[in-house]
């Protein structure tokens, strides 16, 4: 995997990915500016042929520098060493540029050179972050190459941190393919806010854009499930990889094609209904209407000649006033209401994640900029997940209602179902559960152990109907011991039964107390002896009852 | 991450009046939703079968196991992953997979597995996941059937002579005695002591002398093996390996007699006895129950009483496969023997000799009864010959 021909065969769709989805993007971005007036200066536009020139040249230094490092991630310290001696090569470039064009040579920068650096730090970093993210894939393409079955397993085992960094990378391009998606839908709304007709060369770029960010995203998956099957000792051929992307491509001209019969320069419903909604909301929280009544008064004042106002004025009806005054205190109550919804949604990632709280109360104690620094990222990311996290379950929440009214009409139907009554029962399990999950600290493992809770509560629920007594003491062990002895001589499949009863528990106790992940085969196992449990006749039979 | 995507797309297509980005949400929407089918086409199409119902196979010996997917829809599949659980078997390659099927296809998987222990395994449940091009769904199935190998003892032949038991069977023999008079040979000449009634009176006429008739000499052995799985007879810290051994021992001796089409009886004397009465073609259910058992009864039934209840064909050779018992017990089982049979004691040699347990150079006082030690370990079951 050293040899560099090696890699550089293996790295090449990579970079052709990674530069045609920053590429088109950025030239994008460019001619909207263009478009949008942004110029250095009053009587020229901006001029975009360097922008053409560079970025292939970003593209390139990139991915040569990344080739290089031989599967070692550079250093905060290199980069900044790169981006400098990048930064003084983009200054030069485009100052010979405006040379060239003016025939004025001149050393001081002005805004062109600025936003032309600016410009280029921000493609570099963009094509860097996507090319760095897919280059980790080479990480374990050497340990592809000789491996498979449970050899593969146990080398992977042993690389376990490398193969973990190097899925997380990968699992993180899907999110900047779909922001990508999204900032280029932004860059087109904006383009076609001061154009009517979009220019062709605009639309290519868009179109392409959006599509290699599709790509993306479905490369980015099959790296995933890639990941994922690893997991189980197997590997994914260049083949089968293969028929995948045709199938994406395929798919992908389906969707696309479909999706012209709809697209129209018409909204489905009129913009103006979206904007009065924004207005009538930000009129609500609008902090200034003292002023502006100031304002009218005064406008009012340098009226001397203004006749008299009426009588009728004075005498308001009585219905009138309580009206009035519902409709104020109604309004100053959604007023209210929506401030305090904000700062709720500002305060809530910090009152329900103590994980956070807790960062944000060790901020201050974080010695030295950088690390002070890398904290308040931490913190800062993790706010913003949280944060947008609520914000959109406000928007779901007229739909988690919707289904949470269908489910409970669904419950009314059907009165017998077993999960409502386990909220009653299985106490001590249940924190025993609480408890661990309290205890650990990654989320992988809560998870687990709230799947295999779950599980084991559910066949206690189907025991508990044939008798299974519990008291507090009671270990898991023994729980399983008292459902085996139940089952005895109570059906015929004996060994089939004590071997599913075993397997929940054992797998449960284990979930509760192994640092050890349960693999995904072995919680089927699970579900799957739960299944076999559920469908004895014993249990059938005292449920129908 | 679905949810977030569709709400936004709905939310471009619905409000904004500009058609590329109209067509861009409605390639989102589009994109989730036919995934979504093709996820639920696929999940329904597929048929997973096990080829093989009940495989068996031999200690050390390796079994194939065979799967078939089936992908019943004309969707193609790009690539699915199906893992199977070898039940505590160990695997020789991968129980994992992952391949391709194109619509209306199907494929046979394989893989094999061997145990060093005997015992019946259950393969299965297995697992398989697969997810739409775009990964938007992603499904596991669990395959619900599950397929149980038997996995026999080891069967070292015994390089043992069949003795004698009854005239008439299916055994070839010299002795005259054993004549079988259903069996013809061939005719010759008389000789002076031929019995008048063997004269072949037909060809006596045309060859003007008498000739006599001449049949096949046939016996038959039929067997009863006794396996003592009495805890108390093993030794606590080699138990595992001498209940091996005896199983071994009793699965050869079964598969010699069925080798020699041979009547083979078996009593099991566990808390729940087994009793198989002596007929033929019976090794598979032998070997069948001799894999199941799991380990040496600490409440057994007693021998002699077994025997008693147990109708034995004359001239039956009776085996008792057994650890060192108590020469008490062994005298009490060998006074229940029937005169017309012959009584075998196929004993493990134990390194540790135990106050009043048999031993090796014991003489049986009765006649007609041998003792034959097994070996503890190796490729030859008895020590001798």
């Amino acid at each position: 995997m050293d040899k560099l021909p090696r890699r550089i065969y293996l790295s090449i769709p990579f970079f052709v990915l990674s530069f045609l989805s920053t590429a088109p993007l950025f030239f994008l971005l460019i001619m909207t500016a263009h478009e949008i007036g942004l110029s250095y200066d009053l009587h020229k536009g901006l001029p975009i042929i360097p922008f053409f020139i560079i970025t292939p040249v970003i593209g390139f230094e990139n991915y040569f520098v990344t080739l290089l490092s031989k599967n070692q991630k550079i250093s905060l310290v290199g980069r900044l060493r790169e981006i400098i001696l990048l930064l003084l090569f983009f200054y030069l470039f485009i100052q010979l540029f405006l040379f060239v064009e003016s025939g004025q040579l001149s050393y001081r920068p002005n805004f062109y050179s600025v936003f032309f650096m600016v410009f280029s730090f921000l493609f570099w970093l963009s094509h860097f972050t996507v090319l760095e993210q897919l280059m980790s894939r080479l990480v374990i393409a050497g340990f592809l190459e000789h491996n498979r079955g449970e050899t593969l397993v146990r080398v992977l085992r042993d690389v376990q941190p490398v193969i973990q960094e190097s899925y997380t990378m990968v699992s993180q391009i899907n999110v900047t393919a779909i922001l990508r998606m999204f900032l280029t839908l932004f860059v087109v709304l904006i383009y076609s806010g001061t154009q009517i007709i979009i220019p062709p060369l605009v639309a290519v770029f868009a179109v392409l854009s959006f599509c290699i960010q599709l790509i993306l995203f479905a490369t980015s998956q099959i790296f995933a499930d890639d990941h994922n099957y690893l997991a189980y000792g197997a590997v994914i051929t260049q083949n089968q990889r293969g028929r995948r992307t045709m199938a994406v491509i395929a798919i992908s001209a389906l969707a696309m094609a479909m999706s012209l019969l709809f697209a129209r320069n018409v909204s489905v419903f009129a913009p103006k209904a979206v904007y009065d909604f924004f207005a009538s909301l930000f009129r609500r929280i609008n902090l200034e209407r003292g002023a502006r009544r100031i304002e009218d008064l005064t406008f009012l004042v340098s009226r001397p000649n203004l006749p008299p106002p009426s009588v009728d004025s004075y005498i308001a009806p009585s219905e009138n006033n309580i009206f009035t005054f519902l409709l104020s205190f109604l309004n100053n109550l959604l007023t209210i209401s929506l401030l305090i919804l904000i700062a709720y949604l500002l305060l809530a990632p910090f009152l329900h994640n103590p994980k956070l709280l807790n960062q944000l109360l060790h901020l201050p104690l974080n010695k030295g900029f950088k690390i002070f620094l890398r904290a308040f990222k931490y913190l800062a990311q993790g706010w913003l997940l949280n944060f947008l996290d609520y914000f959109l379950g406000i928007f779901l929440m007229p739909f988690k209602g919707f289904f949470f009214l269908v489910r409970k009409l669904q419950k009314l139907w059907n009165k017998d179902d077993p999960v409502k009554s386990l909220t009653s029962q299985n106490e001590f399990v249940k924190n025993l559960i609480q408890q661990r999950m309290a205890q650990t600290q990654s989320e992988e493992k809560e998870f687990e152990i709230q799947t295999l809770g779950h599980l084991f509560t559910r066949m206690i629920f189907h025991f508990e109907k044939v008798g299974l007594t519990l008291k507090k003491s009671n270990t898991i062990r023994e729980i399983i011991t008292s459902c085996q002895t139940l089952m005895v001589n109570e059906t015929e499949d004996q060994d089939i039964v004590q071997t599913c009863i075993l397997t929940i528990g054992l797998c449960f106790e284990e979930s509760l107390f192994s640092t050890r992940l349960i693999t995904e085969p072995e919680i089927a196992q699970a579900q799957q002896a739960l299944k076999t449990i559920a469908a004895l006749p014993i249990f059938q039979a005292s449920s129908s009852s | 991450m679905r949810g977030g995507l569709l709400l936004s797309a709905a939310f471009i297509f619905l409000f904004l009046p500009v058609a590329m980005l109209q067509w861009a949400a409605a390639v989102f929407v589009a994109l989730i939703i036919i995934c979504y089918i093709y996820t639920e086409l696929v999940s329904r199409g597929l048929k997973i079968t096990r080829v093989d119902l009940t495989p068996n196979t031999f200690r050390f010996v390796p079994q194939t196991i065979r799967i078939r997917v089936n992908n019943t829809q004309p969707l193609p599949i790009s690539y699915l992953l199906l893992s199977d659980n070898p039940g505590g078997m160990s695997t020789v390659g991968e129980c994992v997979f992952s391949i391709s099927l194109p619509g209306n296809s199907s494929q046979l998987l394989e893989y094999i597995v061997k145990s060093d222990r005997r015992g019946v395994y259950e393969i299965g449940p297995g697992l398989v996941k697969f997810s739409d091009p775009f990964g938007f769904f992603s499904r596991t199935i669990a395959i619900s059937t599950t397929q149980t190998v038997s996995v026999f003892p080891r069967i070292i032949i015994p390089d043992l002579k069949i003795l004698p038991g009854i005239p008439i069977g299916e055994l070839n023999i010299v002795n005259p005695l054993f004549e079988d008079t259903s069996r013809y040979r061939g005719i010759r000449e008389y000789v002076p002591g031929d019995d008048p009634r063997r004269i072949h009176w037909k060809t006596s006429a045309k060859a003007e002398n008498l000739h006599v008739m001449e049949f096949d000499a046939t016996y038959d052995a039929p067997v009863l093996l006794v396996l003592n799985i009495d805890a108390s007879s093993y030794t606590k810290n080699t138990r595992y390996q001498h209940f091996e051994r005896i199983i071994e021992a009793a699965a050869s001796a079964s598969q010699l007699w069925d080798s020699h089409n041979q009547k083979t009886g078996f009593i099991i004397n566990g808390s729940k006895p087994f009793i198989l009465p002596q007929v033929k073609h019976q090794i598979s259910y032998i070997l069948q129950v001799l894999a199941q058992i799991d380990a040496p009864d600490p409440s057994p039934s007693e021998i002699d009483v077994l025997l008693r209840s147990f109708p034995i064909n004359y001239g039956s050779r009776i085996i008792l496969i057994s650890p060192p018992i108590k020469s008490t017990y062994y005298e009490q089982i060998a006074l229940t023997i029937p005169p017309a049979c012959s009584f075998d004691y196929w004993m493990l040699e134990g390194r540790i000799s135990r106050e009043n347990y048999l031993r090796q150079n014991y003489i049986s006082p009765i006649k007609r009864h041998r003792i034959q030690p097994i070996s503890e370990y190796g490729n030859r079951l008895f020590t001798y010959g």
